[in-house]
């Protein structure tokens, strides 16, 4: 389980960054190893897996990078809905434009960190944004393939660079 | 094709037909994953876009046939966990085992954790499934699912499923136990997709079943159900399993109540016969349900 302290941390910088309020996370466990936290829903059965030898759990959440803390596309896919602040909406062509290496400018005055990126309602992941310009930061791997419309080969960009 | 399956002449109904089936590719299915989306507000979406859907029955409108989609994994909405592709016979395993709310759930062959994903989304992230899977190189596939579709419930382990601790009984206990997956064998010409007929299991294959059903009895707490499954037709691994577990276990089997195509568990085949009760089992074949062939039986503790 994760210091109590180090709970706290990860869950102010949600809240401070995002807007996500702290309660949503009473239901969950943090647990640590090393600088990665993983998030993992409690429950009143979890102590009758006390004796089994466990590989790891729930959903990786944060990594800590040098000084800072980086959440994981996947725990923002789980929560970014709930966000008001430092959302970045983006329709199609705005995708395509990330995830083709372009930056592209956002509006307000957000200092430079994450912004979760949004399509029309989507929650995809994180963005970087560094004065006033976002870079993608979705895994690439993940994503090079995307096709809005059919999920057909649609000769999109992204492809043609592999 | 007809020489391999042709040992399952007497128990496939509508043998030609059958055969027919396995010469057409399967259609795409999916299932709409509540953890992170609303299904009606999906299928709005996907029809604002041209893409067209069908629903699969009517439970709760989570499973859906896309005629046009070709590669569902290239979507978005695959990207962020809102649908996993999955054969339809697969997506009715958990929900025969219908695990409920905060319950202690074992996964005993996990990966690739469609299975898993699906529980964690009818329990709605509560209780715990512990996911089991013996190979660390399926982790990667099994983690990389269930982070996609946000399952927050569940512990990875790494035991042989048929030597899994016995400190701790669960409440429900998925055994889709490896198999010679016949029911995926499909056969298609001139498209360049063509999936290679492979040997009927072997002994070991077979004793390797029988282990997994016995041990994933043996963890059931005393109201607790367990599902067998695999996806294959061949009695041996499917009826002669549960046999042997009726055998060496004080076990019943449950029935199964579901209102899509499937025929009766079989009671005899070649010169072995099985206990009535395998009836209450359930066999899906490609030419009835337009899916990937498949097997279940529910089961519980005796009285």
């Amino acid at each position: 389980m994760a210091e109590e302290g180090d709970r706290a941390s990860l869950l102010k910088y949600l809240d401070d960054r995002f807007g996500i309020p702290a309660e949503s996370f009473d239901d969950y466990l943090v647990y640590s190893k090393k600088r990665t936290f993983w998030f993992i829903h409690n429950s009143t059965v979890l102590s009758e897996a006390a004796h089994l030898k466990i590989k790891r759990l729930g959903i990786k959440a944060f990594q800590e990078v040098g000084r800072f803390i980086k959440p994981t596309t996947r725990i923002i896919q789980c929560f970014g809905h709930l966000a008001n602040k430092a959302v970045f909406e983006i329709n199609e062509t705005e995708l395509r434009q990330l995830l083709d290496g372009e930056q592209l400018p956002m509006d307000g005055e957000l200092e430079n960190g994450y912004v979760i990126i949004s399509l029309k309602g989507q929650i995809l992941g994180l963005g970087l944004i560094i004065k006033g310009l976002v870079r993608s930061q979705l895994p690439k791997e993940d994503v090079r393939y995307f096709d809005n419309r059919m999920g057909q080969d649609c000769s999109i960009t992204a492809r043609s660079k592999r | 094709m007809r020489d391999f399956f042709s040992p399952y002449q007497d128990i496939i109904p509508d043998f030609d037909d059958f055969l027919e089936s396995l010469y057409t590719l399967p259609p795409v299915h999916f299932r709409v994953n509540r953890l992170k989306t609303d299904p009606e507000k999906l299928v709005e979406t996907f029809e604002e876009r041209g893409i067209k859907l069908s629903a699969m029955g009517d439970d709760g409108k989570r499973f859906y046939e896309a005629r046009d989609l070709k590669s569902p994994g290239n979507l978005p909405e695959y990207f962020s966990g809102y649908i996993h592709p999955q054969s339809f016979t697969s997506c009715l395993a958990a929900m025969v085992l219908d695990p409920q709310k905060e319950s202690f759930v074992l996964d005993m062959c996990s990966a690739p954790g469609g299975k898993t994903g699906h529980m964690a989304d009818i329990m709605s992230n509560s209780g715990i499934i512990v996911a089991n899977e013996l190979y660390a190189n399926r982790h990667i596939v099994l983690g990389h699912t269930l982070t996609r579709l946000g399952v927050l419930n569940t512990i990875y382990t790494e035991y042989p499923a048929q030597e899994f601790p016995m400190k701790q009984r669960f409440d429900y206990i998925l055994a889709d136990v490896p198999c010679s997956g016949e029911g995926r064998i499909r056969k298609i010409e001139g498209t360049g997709k063509s999936y290679p007929v492979k040997p009927h299991p072997g002994k070991k294959q077979l004793d390797l079943q029988k282990k997994m059903i016995l041990r994933g009895f043996d963890l059931l707490k005393d109201n607790g159900i367990m599902l067998y499954s695999t996806c294959t037709y061949n009695p041996q691994e499917n009826e002669e399993a549960v046999q042997y577990l009726l055998e060496n276990r004080d076990a019943e089997l449950l029935p199964i109540n579901i209102k899509f195509p499937h025929e009766s568990g079989i009671t005899s085949w070649e010169d072995a016969s099985y206990d009535r009760q395998l009836a209450k089992s359930a066999r899906f074949y490609p030419h009835q349900i337009n899916s990937t062939g498949f097997f279940m039986a529910r089961i519980g503790r005796r009285g």
